[in-house]
């Protein structure tokens, strides 16, 4: 089924639904974290669905018995809970065995503001792309959601969506393919913007922002973190030689972690400006905008360190 | 006959791990007449010449570091050439230190404890979503119990009454460096599976009649729970010097002991 989709929970969801109503394999199971359409699945495929309780680590390693017996397992939880607590069993019991189970995080950066340090999923990407064998999507509108969760339930192997409730902006159209992992939104010549999952809807008004600034931004999404397709991704970063990575993830070992390995392990000169989560714990209650500026990555941070990577280009430019 | 092969099993296993070099003695002889009543004792349901069989019976040893007399068993019934034994924990050789799935005959990998009970749970319950007849026949062990995820597990498995889950407490009192009872004490841990909703039944578990007699109706019995066996084991059992030790863990015989396990076995 392709339909435009105006929340995150219908996209994922009701696609699922659609999938498990035609495939009784397909088994979705909840760590007590709810959602509405929870209820259709209670009523209509109750054999298929279970609230397993706040159980993360036994939901991932049940997942996996059920995977090892022919099931199709999806995994719904509140990302650091049902992720970050389970790296061993995501590691272990699902991803060394290959096993076709599907981890959906729900919940990225700081997307319960003012629930604190327990809540502020701040390292996921970091430590989830070190794990071999998994696929790690981060779905940047509804859409993504939708067309990833489609991709999730043909693989043969374990993925893991890392998804926000948003808003997103409309980035793409129904029926989009995702399987390229990656898309470039908009080439500029000054510099390029690589952001993933919820920050897309700044990342693209920021685009706007510099140039009526004078400056021409390319802007590239990056919606699978792993595997990434360097090819591409090198591509689509153009050859300003000055990149803008954008996460709300901690900045160690995330995206922008990943745009320098990529570069660097191509020999390929570049400045590459990491912005997202500083290496810190946040305690201050805000909303989530206001916790984005206390870490330099809200419009205006990304404004600054744009400009900044223009103007330091052109000083080079001009002394060479 | 099975006592007999229980003592051979232990021979065995004494002489792969002392070419070797590495192993878990202790735990692995702790749960061998536990492994030959499943493998010989005409409980397990299994086809090493189809490891895959679908109506196979399911086994996880989730003390996946007790794998030594289980990789000697599987060789020894079929499901692969007994000579790769000679070159267990070598470099290149498919036989490491702990359970790993890319094994003939091993289901899933095991090795950090509290896990393997979830997953059998998970075969279990898709046993009873398929309506299949097989069991899931699961070995833990008492320090492997410390881990929270097995009570995650236990819940789960009588709240969803998985009645085809056979589950065996390898319940030799020690951790690897010290007794339960003197670092996160387990007791009563009978009543504590009985507070969880398993059917518990408590055995001798160096004693194949026990073992037996306490799987004869595994088949047949009307029960909506999980069960619970509780086996009582000593650890290294059977090479006197490492009997109820904490360096039977992982710490092979040196010098004469060689001569006085191998004696010990004979």
């Amino acid at each position: 089924m392709t339909q435009a989709y105006k929340e995150a929970r219908d996209a994922v969801f009701l696609e699922l639904f659609e999938i498990a109503a035609r495939d009784k394999n397909v088994i979705l199971f909840t760590t007590d974290t709810g959602a509405i359409l929870f209820n259709k699945f209670k009523e209509e495929l109750p054999g298929q669905f279970m609230n397993v309780g706040i159980a993360e680590q036994n939901a991932i390693s049940v997942a996996a018995g059920l995977s090892l017996s022919g099931k199709k397992v999806f995994v719904f939880g509140i990302s650091n809970f049902v992720i970050l607590r389970c790296i061993e069993q995501l590691k272990i019991d699902i991803c060394s065995m290959g096993l076709p189970v599907t981890i959906i995080g729900m919940g990225t950066g700081y997307v319960y503001p003012k629930d604190g340090p327990t809540h502020h999923m701040t390292d996921i990407i970091s430590l989830t792309r070190t794990i071999p064998g998994l696929s790690i999507w981060s779905p940047s509108d509804y859409a993504a959601i939708a067309g990833i969760t489609r991709i999730a339930y043909a693989s043969a192997g374990p993925n893991l969506i890392y998804m926000d409730k948003g808003p997103f902006i409309p980035l793409y159209d129904d029926g989009h393919d995702f399987t390229k992992g990656l898309s470039l939104l908009r080439q500029g010549s000054d510099l390029t913007i690589v952001a993933t999952g919820i920050m897309l809807p700044l990342a693209c008004q920021a685009v706007t922002e510099l140039e009526k600034r004078g400056i021409d931004a390319g802007l590239v999404d990056l919606y699978r973190i792993k595997p990434v397709d360097e090819v591409s991704l090198l591509d689509a970063l153009g050859k300003s030689g000055s990149i803008l990575t954008l996460e709300e993830n901690t900045i160690i070992g995330g995206l922008g972690g990943l745009v320098c390995e990529t570069v660097a392990g191509r020999g390929l000169g570049a400045t590459v400006k990491r912005l997202g989560i500083p290496d810190s714990y946040r305690c201050e209650v805000g909303e989530r905008n206001e916790l984005r500026a206390l870490g330099g990555f809200d419009l205006q941070g990304i404004i600054e360190a744009a400009e900044s990577l223009v103007a330091a280009r052109k000083t080079k430019e001009s002394q060479s | 006959m099975l006592t007999a092969k229980a003592k051979e099993i232990r021979q065995r296993t004494l002489e792969m791990v002392l070419k070797a070099g590495a192993g878990h003695l202790g735990g692995s002889f702790s749960c061998a007449e536990i492994l030959v009543t499943l493998y010989y004792g005409n409980i397990l349901r299994y086809d090493a010449a189809n490891p895959a069989w679908e109506e196979r019976d399911r086994f996880i040893l989730s003390k996946g570091h007790a794998n030594n007399s289980l990789y000697v068993i599987l060789a020894d019934v079929g499901f692969f050439q007994a000579d790769n034994l000679e070159n267990y924990c070598r470099s290149g050789c498919f036989l490491g230190n702990h359970c790993d799935n890319t094994v003939p005959g091993v289901e899933v990998i095991t090795g950090s404890l509290g896990h393997g009970l979830g997953i059998a749970a998970g075969m279990a319950l898709a046993g009873k979503l398929d309506g299949r007849k097989h069991l899931v026949f699961a070995v833990i062990g008492d320090g492997e119990s410390q881990e929270g995820s097995i009570w995650e597990a236990a819940m789960f498995a009588s709240q969803h009454r998985l009645s085809n889950l056979i589950v065996f407490l390898d319940r030799n009192g020690l951790g690897s460096e010290d007794f339960t009872e003197n670092t996160a004490g387990l007791e009563p841990v009978k009543d504590k599976w009985l507070a969880f909703g398993w059917e518990v039944h408590s055995v001798d578990g160096h004693s194949i009649d026990e073992l037996l007699a306490v799987l004869a109706d595994c088949r047949s019995r009307i029960s909506d729970k999980p069960i619970m066996i509780i086996a009582r084991t000593v650890k290294g059992k059977g090479i006197s010097f490492l009997e109820n030790t904490p360096r039977s863990h992982h710490t092979l015989p040196v010098g004469n002991e060689i001569e006085i396990a191998r004696r010990d076995l004979s």
